[in-house]
């Protein structure tokens, strides 16, 4: 796995926030930097002025939810720059193929184990490359 | 709620806790009387698809710090008050999710509010666990309610 990793994770609760992070540091991966942010707005903010390797996001958050954050990528043309996961509740089948074809490379669903982030990490940071 | 419907919420409760947090629940019965907690989060989710209705947790204090210091490695004196009640409305949503989802077609979309939690009183307590639409589990040896509710 590519080394000195910047992470972004995009969450409105605190809790998963802090819990992906935490998964993050533990995964033994090397890595830099973590950045949070509460919605798509936020992170769009986090985007301009930090590059990053992986995203790990919500669906649903206010301001902005996961997939017009999606889409916002995409209009900037920067979703592939970059290795993003969903990490969400709804795995409805709808919901999670509008993600995947949106350019997100996984999906976790809560409640996941750190292990499941680890993974997922390097496939990430492989769609990152 | 029928006796299916409360089956159900009891196994998707312990489900979520066991997995995201290796906590265990037993029903009440297995425990013998309940004593209401000292202190307690409520935390509320309104779902809408097929069904409408909405889904509250009432959930002590000291089995939210077990949660969180599980999930985040933390000490309960660090747990302050907006990660606790961030946590229980977490934990309103996913098992919103998980029970919603046991009842939705494949293709129905389901959509659940932002969770509202707040720290809960004696009389929150009394009028949940009087409801005969709640159900009550314990873990950590301590008393745990959800209440889910249908509209016609």
């Amino acid at each position: 796995m590519a080394e000195n990793l910047s992470g972004l994770v995009v969450d409105d609760s605190t809790v998963v926030r802090k819990v992906i992070t935490r998964a993050l540091k533990l995964s033994g991966a090397s890595i830099s930097e973590i950045f949070e942010a509460c919605n798509g707005l936020e992170a769009l903010d986090v985007l301009e002025d930090h590059p990053i390797d992986v995203m790990f996001t919500d669906l649903h958050m206010p301001e902005m939810t996961g997939i017009e954050l999606l889409d916002e990528l995409d209009a900037r043309g920067i979703a592939n720059d970059f290795g993003i996961v969903i990490v969400s509740s709804d795995s409805t089948t709808a919901r999670k193929q509008a993600a995947l074809s949106g350019g997100a490379c996984a999906f976790v669903h809560k409640p996941f184990q750190p292990e499941q982030i680890r993974e997922v990490l390097e496939k990430a940071a492989a769609a990152s490359q | 709620m029928n006796t299916f419907t409360k089956q159900n919420v009891v196994n998707n409760m312990a489900d979520l806790l066991e997995e995201a947090t290796m906590l265990f629940v037993e029903s009440p019965e297995e425990a013998g009387e309940l004593e209401n907690p000292s202190s307690f989060v409520r935390a509320n989710v309104r779902f809408e698809g097929r069904r409408k209705g909405d889904l509250d947790i009432a959930i002590p204090q000291a089995v939210l710090e077990e949660i969180v210091s599980n999930q985040l490695g933390l000490d309960a004196d660090e747990i302050d008050e907006e990660v606790a009640l961030d946590a229980a409305g977490e934990l309103a949503n996913l098992l919103a999710g998980r029970i919603l989802g046991d009842y939705a077609d494949a293709d129905e979309e389901i959509r659940l509010s932002k969770p509202v939690a707040t720290r809960g009183s004696s009389d929150d307590w009394g009028a949940l666990h009087g409801d005969e639409n709640t159900v009550s589990l314990l873990a950590e040896d301590e008393p745990f309610l959800i209440r889910l509710m249908f509209e016609a």
